[in-house]
C-alpha cells in the first residue's frame, strides 16, 4: 500500500500542487500587495513574500480616491447585458442552424464562425465608426453591442453543440404531440440545454468582465469605464504605478468572476462535455 | 381505428433511394408489420406515414385523406420510437400528460386517462418518478402509455422492443399483442426481427432495399415466399438452399436431381416446374421439413453425413453433408443421432420450394 500511495503522490499531487503554486501564486502577490504599506512595498530588504505590517491604505485609496465603485458597477452592467443579449441571440441561432434545416443553414454555421476569427484590432476601427454614428460614443451601451459580436459565434458554437446531444426523437415525439416550434423550444430544448446555456453564459459574462481593448476605445470619461480599463488608466499615471491600489482593484475586480465559476462549476463541467446523461 | 393507404410512395436522400414505389393498404384496426434487414427502409416509410419526413413521390392516405402536405400535429397519429424518446427532465405523469395538456384536455380527465393507462401498463407506482429512475423495461411502458393515452388513431412503433433484454422482449411481445387486441387501432409496427414479425403481426410487409417483397399473413409467407430473399428471412432456423439443382422428366414424373439427392417433385408444382425441365435452379428445404426416417425407398427420403448436432430441447438441429453441401436439418427429440455418422433423411416433399437461378423468384 505505501507503495502504491507514494506513487500517487508523486504521480498526481506532487505536480497538482505545483501546478496549484504557479497558478495561484499571482493572486497570492496582489493579495499580500494590497495590505502592505507603501513604505514596506518599496523597502528592498524586507522579504517580499510576507506582508509585516497589515495597512489597509491601499484599500482607503481604490475606494474612496476613484471611482473603483463606479467602475465595477459599469462592468456589472455590461457584462450581464451583453451575456443576456448573446445569449438570447444564439439560443434562436444555434437552434435554427442545428434544428431547422433550412438552405443555407449549414454555410450560415460557417459564416458565425468566421466571425469569431475576426480579431478585435480590426474591427474596432469600423466598430468605431457605426457607434459614433448610433450616438453611443462613451456610452455603456456601446459595449453592450459590441461585446456580443464576439459572443455570439462564441455561444451559437457551444450551443449548437450541445443542441446536437439532444434526441432528435424528443421533438419529433413533441411534434405530434401537437406541440408548435416555439412550444418545443420553451418547454422541451431549454430545460434539456440548461447546463449548455449556462456554460455559455458564464463564458460570455468572464469574457466581457475582462475586456479590455474596446472598453478602451469607445469610453473616455472616468465614469463610464469599466474595472480592466479604469484601473490601468487611472492607477498608472505616466511611468508612475500606484502598485498598492492597482493590486487591490485587480483583486477585488476577480472576486465577482471566482464568485460567478464557483457556484455553477458543476453546470460549466456538464455543459462543456456535453451529452444530455440520462 | 383509421384506414392508411400508401400508394407508389417513394422517398429519396439525395442520390440514396431509401423507399421505392411502396403501396400497400393498412385496413381499420390491422396490426400491420414492417420486417427487413436494417437499411431496407423501413423507419423512412414510417415516419413518412408521421409526417416527420417528407415524400419524395406517391401518396398517403389516412381516412381517405391525402396528408402528404399535413404536419405530424394534425395527423393524429402517436409513435413510439426505439430509443422511447422520453423527456428526461419531466415525470413519467408529465411525459404522459404531455399531448393531452397540449390538446386543451382538462385537468381532471388527464388525470383520469393517465391513471387508467397506468394502471393497464402497471406504472401506476412510477408517475411521480424521472425517467432516469427507471428501468428499460419501465421505460418502454411509460413510451407506450404516452402514446396510448392520446388514443390517436394510429399506432407507429419503431423497433419498440429492440433494446430490451430477450426475455422481457417476449413478455412485452405478448402485452402488446393483448394490448393492441383490447384497444384495436390500427398499428404499424416497425422490426428487423422475424420472430416477432410472425409472431405479432395481422399481416406482414417483408422489405429489401428500400422495396416491398411481400405482403401477407404470416403463415401464407412463410409457406409461400414469393422469392429467395423472403424465403431465407422469414423462418428460422434459415431455409437451407441447394444452387444448381437440375430439373428432369421421366415420363409423366419430374425429379430435381443434385449429387446425393434425387427428389420427386410433388403433382401440385408439377406443372409450374415443366418448362424448367433440363435446366438448373435452386432448391429450397427448410430445416423442419427435413426428418430422420427408417425407410430408405420412401419417397424423398436420402442419406446424409452427420457433422455437429446441436440438441435445443423441443428439437435437434443436425448440420449433414449430402455430395459435398452442407445442409441444416431439425430432427425429433427422441432421434438418437450421432455425429460421425450417417442418417436417413426425408424431405417433406409437398413443401419444397424451387427458385429461378438467375432472377431467384419463387416457381410455382
Ligand atoms: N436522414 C437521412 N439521410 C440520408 N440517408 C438516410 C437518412 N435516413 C435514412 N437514410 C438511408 O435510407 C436507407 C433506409 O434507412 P432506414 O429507413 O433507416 O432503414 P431501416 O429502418 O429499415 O433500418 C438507408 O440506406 C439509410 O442510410
Ligand atoms: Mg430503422
Amino acid at each position: 500500500m505505501p507503495q502504491k500511495q507514494r506513487e500517487k503522490f508523486f504521480r498526481f499531487y506532487l505536480p497538482l500542487f505545483l501546478f496549484l503554486v504557479f497558478l495561484l501564486f499571482p493572486f497570492y502577490w496582489m493579495f499580500a500587495t494590497t495590505f502592505k504599506s507603501d513604505v514596506e512595498l518599496y523597502n528592498l530588504k524586507l522579504n517580499p513574500f510576507l506582508i509585516h505590517t497589515w495597512s489597509l491604505a491601499n484599500l482607503k485609496h481604490l475606494f474612496f480616491e476613484t471611482r473603483f465603485l463606479r467602475w465595477l458597477y459599469n462592468t456589472f452592467f455590461v457584462a450581464i447585458t451583453s451575456t443576456v443579449i448573446s445569449l438570447s441571440a444564439s439560443l434562436l441561432a444555434a437552434y435554427g442552424i442545428q434544428r431547422i434545416r433550412f438552405k443555407g443553414s449549414n454555410l450560415m454555421g460557417i459564416g458565425i464562425f468566421f466571425c469569431y476569427l475576426v480579431p478585435p484590432t480590426i474591427l474596432f476601427i469600423p466598430l468605431a465608426t457605426m457607434i459614433f454614428k448610433l450616438h453611443l460614443w462613451d456610452s455603456l451601451w456601446a459595449l453592450s453591442l459590441i461585446y456580443p459580436t464576439f459572443l455570439i459565434p462564441f455561444c451559437t458554437w457551444l450551443l449548437m453543440g450541445y443542441f446536437n446531444s439532444i434526441p432528435k426523437e424528443l421533438e419529433e415525439c413533441a411534434m405530434m404531440d401537437g406541440a408548435s416550434r416555439m412550444w418545443i423550444f420553451w418547454r422541451v430544448i431549454i430545460p434539456l440545454s440548461l447546463p449548455g446555456i449556462l456554460s455559455a453564459g458564464i463564458f460570455a459574462f468572464t469574457l466581457s468582465w475582462n475586456e479590455y481593448l474596446y472598453a478602451l476605445t469607445f469610453i473616455s470619461s472616468s465614469l463610464k469605464k469599466t474595472v480592466s480599463v479604469g484601473l490601468v488608466t487611472e492607477l498608472v499615471r505616466g511611468d508612475v504605478y500606484h502598485w498598492g491600489p492597482l493590486m487591490a482593484g485587480a483583486l477585488f475586480g476577480s472576486v465577482p468572476v471566482a464568485l460567478v465559476y464557483s457556484f455553477f462549476v458543476e453546470y460549466y463541467v456538464a455543459g462543456i462535455t456535453g451529452a444530455l446523461k440520462e | 381505428m383509421a384506414e392508411v393507404v400508401l400508394k407508389n410512395v417513394g422517398k429519396k436522400f439525395g442520390d440514396v433511394v431509401a423507399v421505392d414505389d411502396f403501396s400497400l393498404t393498412i385496413r381499420h384496426g390491422e396490426f400491420m408489420v414492417f420486417v427487413g434487414p436494417s437499411g431496407c427502409g423501413k423507419t423512412t416509410t414510417l415516419r413518412m406515414i408521421a409526417g416527420l419526413e417528407d415524400i419524395t413521390s406517391g401518396e398517403i392516405f389516412i381516412d381517405d385523406r391525402k396528408v402528404n402536405h399535413v404536419p405530424p400535429k394534425d395527423r393524429d397519429i402517436a409513435m413510439v420510437f426505439q430509443n422511447y424518446a422520453l423527456y428526461p427532465h419531466m415525470s413519467v405523469y408529465q411525459n404522459m400528460a404531455f399531448g393531452l395538456k397540449l390538446k386543451k384536455v382538462p385537468k381532471d380527465e388527464i388525470d383520469r386517462r393517465v391513471g387508467e393507462t397506468a394502471a393497464m401498463l402497471g406504472i401506476l407506482d412510477f408517475l411521480k418518478r424521472k425517467p432516469k429512475e427507471l428501468s428499460g423495461g419501465q421505460r418502454q411502458r411509460v413510451a407506450l402509455g404516452r402514446a396510448i393515452v392520446r388514443t390517436p388513431k394510429v399506432y407507429l412503433f419503431d423497433e419498440p422492443l429492440s433494446n430490451l433484454d430477450a426475455k422481457l422482449r417476449v413478455q412485452m411481445r405478448l402485452e402488446l399483442k393483448k394490448l393492441h387486441e383490447q384497444i384495436g387501432t390500427t398499428s404499424i409496427y416497425v422490426t428487423h426481427d422475424q420472430i416477432e414479425a410472425m409472431t405479432m403481426g395481422d399481416r406482414i410487409v417483408v422489405m429489401k432495399d428500400g422495396r416491398v417483397q411481400q405482403v401477407g399473413e404470416p403463415l401464407e409467407i412463410y409457406m409461400h415466399p414469393v422469392n429467395r430473399f423472403v424465403a431465407g428471412f422469414i423462418g428460422s432456423p434459415t431455409m437451407n438452399f441447394i444452387e444448381g439443382v437440375r430439373v428432369e422428366k421421366e415420363g409423366e414424373d419430374l425429379f430435381v436431381i443434385t449429387e446425393g439427392l434425387r427428389l420427386p417433385v410433388a403433382a401440385e408444382k408439377r406443372e409450374a416446374l415443366a418448362p424448367y425441365a433440363g435446366r438448373e435452379i435452386t432448391l429450397g428445404v427448410r430445416p423442419e421439413d427435413l426428418s430422420e426416417t427408417e425407410f430408405p425407398d420412401a419417397p424423398g427420403a436420402f442419406t446424409a453425413f452427420v457433422e455437429v448436432v446441436q440438441p435445443v430441447g423441443n428439437q435437434i438441429y443436425v448440420d449433414v453433408r449430402v455430395g459435398g453441401r452442407d445442409l441444416l436439418a431439425s430432427i425429433s427429440p427422441q432421434s438418437r443421432v450421432k455425429t460421425k455418422q450417417d442418417i436417413l433423411l426425408k424431405a417433406r416433399l409437398e413443401n419444397l420450394h424451387f427458385f429461378d437461378a438467375d432472377t431467384e423468384e419463387a416457381i410455382g
